[in-house]
């Protein structure tokens, strides 16, 4: 890449290559059927030109040195005209000259299965899933997979960053006399990681399985959420979604600066809110951490060249610091952190959610319910929905349990609840330990135009809110 | 039995001779790759690449800008009942050479080996569906009037217009998909659009902000003038003292950019037959006889819009038209090959999503200029735009939301003021159904400007509705 860089002729102030290579498998079941096999190959390089304080971009799925010379040459003359419009001047600082390298722990590479493998062992997981004539669906899927991603620039910045992927879903439908529940292992691709396929055992895939099948079942027969106001106890694999769209999207630095009005959005957050606003009750502590190399976004640099460091986002309660990687805190003059990542080669970065999690406390499942006179414990996410400056949402979970006077009761089905943002997270009462803690991922967060996804990582213990308002599947509104 | 279909159309003023020469280049490979096969062996060859200008602005002040060219080949190996994909880069320009060509032919070449050796491990696929036929089709429209640095530098023209106004995205260039299969089908569609998609309102009151969209396949400097002066108009509106509403039932007026929000919703699995089958789609009631829609309700997936490529993962054609809805009542779901093989049913050529793509609602008799439809709304809530839609409960239909953008309380036929967003949690049973009181007679071209990994194609063409009572719950 280096030498690359070193070909290159343009008169400009500063250059920047950025390669990724991808080699994926995914595979799926569907009834004990084999349902898609890919081998999915991806390469290429972004040039980055900067020009009087603008950086102009421009993406070649060749290596040829022609053919980055052309890429080049093209952003340089797009940077020279469109540096004359930008909307801010930024310094040469927001690259910096980062040298380094980081890579995903593992056991088992990538390489050591094969889709053959991985199919015959999901067609038998699949056959675990159907525990009744009821189940009439049963899915299971698994992606595996690697990622380089190599840096450089005139600046002297050299990064190479080696990500292995595992990726595994579980589902099943249950249909009983009109009746329909689907019941998921966490939520959709909830169990991503950094890991090796060692991720993908049959034996930890047939005992997730197997609580999934039967959930569902339960939920057939379930009552349906009461409605009102009460106690709410999320659990870890709700928690993920709750911290993903109502803290870590609101704090994006670049969305409150006004980039992500036209599509995902605005914040309530305001610039004079970080180091002031009471985001949330005092046991709220949220961290910004690509630190746990198993999380599925943790990393060594950004795609600007940024060292990742872990920070507070959110201590007790109070809002500390903005999720922006350095263009958006020069722009805004507000602490940020390294997050100014892209989806692949053929995509500009922008300021990403990496890993953001709540921190545990103290108190044990059991100690989380005794606290409730009248609640719901809810489960998964079904359904999300929040409004476009992140405040007003809605959000529906696959299995919910009543709780009474401090004691779980009967499951109960379409548990939902809806709220507002700042309101919500005042009323968190209790935060639950360690042994409460689960960490998931998803590789699916959509932001950006163009548009990108992005792979997210949330770890979250399950967390007691109070007086929140509660739905089921009936008559509402 | 096999189907011969042949199905052109060809409109171009101006010739970009670089895709011009991927098809050539695209031709080329899949005779190379054909040439190859063993005997029992299919493939299928699918080709998907742009060419594209992204300027993105705030403000209207340039943020970032991107160029790309890319492609990505498909080619999926069926053999002894078994299918295997591999989906790798194009690795060069458009305008590829002859030894660049060889260089891809051989990439492509080593992977069909790769795939050979790894199918035979696999499983049994008893719903394998082989290519058959020989269909052709070509589309090709180019017909742009501009290059993409005129286009560019008109938008700059209308930031001056607009200081401190637009923000959002410009989409400029071709975009194309091929296939080719090991029994003679082949396909060309391309397409040379732009897209600009943006929000008019400043940062210090985003509050108050309006969305624009303006698409074509051939560039009219004039026409933007006139898209940004209609929202401009609503804008101004912007400015009045806003109006908090309480949660409960309203009158609701949806223009066409809220109604395609709920066709977005749709596609994912409203009208597949396995998300049927599996219990996963919102329109179950429909299907089971036991809801309706209002007979002012016709809703046909039709490719004579242009919107989108007509054959599928297959290189099936799909009808010009399918008939979803008919008069409120359900009339057929997209049936993939795939599902035909599974549930022993007819099929119609759907894609394998069974996602809807290039969709029109048929118009009805309001009177769709905007005085007029305020008046018909009398009093009620006017909604430009609706945002983040889900199914809040699949089986029962019912989906929430919120309002976003220029959405204003109607007194008496004439615009109060801007809303505060609102959130709704309603069912489509009751909106599309005895709540739908009428639909405009003219209608809006919606095109989708997603862009997730490459540029999508599809949209729909949709009048506004006029909804005696819509559920609004915070």
């Amino acid at each position: 890449m280096k030498n690359l860089l070193n070909s290159l002729k343009i008169p400009a102030e500063w250059i920047g290559l950025r390669k990724v290579t991808e080699n994926w498998q995914l595979c799926s079941v569907r009834n004990e059927k084999p349902e898609s096999s890919l081998h999915y190959l991806n390469s290429g390089v972004m040039v980055e030109v900067y020009v009087d304080g603008y950086f102009g971009y421009c993406a070649t799925p060749s290596l040829e040195t022609a053919a980055v010379q052309g890429a080049a040459e093209r952003a340089f003359k797009q940077a020279q005209v469109f540096s004359q419009h930008k909307v801010a001047h930024l310094p040469l600082s927001v690259r910096p000259a980062s040298v380094g390298s980081f890579r995903s722990p593992f056991r088992l590479s990538s390489q050591s299965l094969d889709l053959g493998e991985v199919h015959h062992r999901l067609l038998r997981v699949s056959q675990k899933l159907k525990i009744s004539e009821k189940i009439v669906n049963r899915e299971s899927s698994a992606t595996f997979g690697d990622v380089r991603f190599e840096y450089v620039s005139t600046n002297g910045a050299d990064i190479t960053q080696d990500f292995t992927f595992a990726f595994s879903h579980l589902a099943t439908t249950a249909w009983d006399q009109g009746v329909v529940q689907r019941r998921t292992d966490g939520g959709f691709l909830a169990h991503s990681f950094q890991s090796g396929v060692e991720a993908l055992a049959e034996d930890i895939l047939c005992q997730r399985g197997e609580l999934v099948a039967r959930e569902a079942l339960e939920l057939l027969t379930a009552d349906e959420c009461p409605e009102g106001r009460m106690s709410l106890l999320l659990a870890a694999d709700q928690m993920m979604l709750q911290i993903h769209e109502s803290v870590g999207h609101p704090l994006e630095l670049d969305r409150i600066l006004g980039d992500e009005r036209n599509y995902a959005g605005h914040s309530f957050v305001k610039l004079k809110d970080f180091g002031h606003l009471q985001y949330g009750s005092s046991k709220m502590n949220v961290v910004f951490d690509p630190t746990f190399k198993s999380e599925l976004a943790s990393y060594g640099f950004d795609d600007g060249g940024a060292l990742a460091r872990r920070e507070h986002l959110i201590r007790e309660g109070r809002l500390l610091r903005g999720l922006g990687g350095l263009e958006s805190q020069a722009r805004s003059g507000v602490s940020g952190v390294s997050c100014f990542r892209s989806s692949s080669w053929n995509r500009a970065p922008i300021d990403r959610i990496a890993n953001i999690n709540l921190e545990p406390q103290s108190a044990s499942l059991d100690d989380l319910i005794s606290q409730v006179e009248r609640g719901v414990y809810m489960q998964t996410n079904l359904s999300w929905s929040i409004d476009d400056f992140r405040d007003k949402f809605q959000f529906g979970c696959e299995y919910g349990r009543l709780i009474k006077d401090g004691q779980l009761t009967q499951t109960v089905r379409n548990p939902n609840y809806r709220g507002r943002t700042l309101e919500f997270w005042h009323h968190l009462a209790e935060v639950g330990g360690p042994s409460t803690l689960q960490w998931y991922g998803s590789p699916n967060c959509g932001k950006g135009e163009p548009n990108q996804l992005a792979r997210v990582g949330h770890a979250s213990p399950a967390c007691l809110f109070h007086d929140i308002e509660i739905f089921g599947g009936q008559n509402r509104g | 039995m096999l189907r011969q279909l042949a199905y052109f159309t060809i409109s171009k003023s101006s010739v970009d001779k670089t895709v011009d020469n991927l098809e050539t280049s695209f031709s080329s490979l899949a005779s190379a790759l054909m040439n190859d096969l063993k005997t029992r062996e299919k493939l299928n060859i699918e080709l998907k690449a742009e060419k594209s200008l992204f300027v993105r602005f705030n403000d209207s002040r340039v943020r970032q800008s991107t160029e790309t060219v890319e492609g990505r080949i498909s080619l999926t190996l069926m053999s002894e009942h078994k299918t295997l994909t591999a989906e790798l880069p194009w690795s060069f320009d458009f305008n590829i050479s002859l030894k660049q060509c060889e260089q891809v032919k051989e990439s492509c070449r080593a992977e069909l080996m790769s795939l050979r050796s790894q199918v035979a491990k696999l499983p049994q696929d008893p719903y394998q569906v082989l290519p058959e036929g020989s269909s052709t089709s070509k589309e090709i429209v180019d017909d742009l009037a501009a290059s993409e640095s005129e286009i560019g530098q008109n938008l700059l023209s209308a930031f001056s217009d607009h200081p401190s106004c637009l923000t959002g995205l410009l989409t400029v260039g071709p975009v194309i998909r091929a296939f080719a299969h090991s029994q003679g089908a082949s396909h060309w569609f391309s397409v040379n659009q732009f897209i600009l998609n943006y929000t008019m309102g400043s940062l210090g009151a985003p509050e108050r902000s309006v969305k624009g969209f303006y698409s074509a396949t051939r560039w009219d400097s004039s026409e933007l003038k006139k898209n940004l002066l209609a929202s401009e108009r609503h804008f101004q509106l912007m400015n009045r003292n806003g109006v908090k509403l309480a949660k409960g039932n309203y009158r609701v007026y949806l223009a066409p950019a809220a109604v395609y929000e709920i066709l977005q919703l749709l596609a994912w699995d409203a009208f597949s037959e396995r998300a049927y089958r599996q219990g996963a789609s919102g329109l179950s009631r429909l299907r089971e006889n036991k809801e309706n829609f209002s007979p002012l309700l016709t809703l046909v997936e039709n490719f004579g819009l242009g919107l989108s490529n007509r054959f599928n993962e297959w290189g099936e054609l799909s009808p010009s038209k399918i008939a979803l809805i008919e008069d409120g009542e359900l009339k057929s779901n997209l049936i993939c090959s795939r599902s035909a093989k599974e549930f022993e049913i007819p099929g119609n050529q759907a894609n394998l999503r069974e996602s809807i793509q290039s969709t029109e609602i048929l118009p009805g008799q309001l009177p769709s200029a905007d005085e007029q439809v305020l008046d018909h709304l009398g009093e009620g809530i006017y909604i430009s735009n609706l945002h983040y839609l889900n199914w809040s409960e699949r089986r029962s239909g019912r989906i929430t939301g919120m309002t976003r953008y220029a959405c204003f309380w109607v007194q008496r036929g004439k615009i109060v003021g801007p809303i505060e967003n609102l959130r709704f949690d309603e069912s489509i049973f009751n909106f599309w159904g005895q709540a739908l009181e009428g639909l405009t007679t003219t209608r809006e071209l919606q095109v989708s400007p997603l862009s997730y990994e490459m540029r999508d194609l599809g949209g729909a063409l949709v009048p506004g509705m006029l909804i005696k009572s819509f559920s609004f719950t915070l």
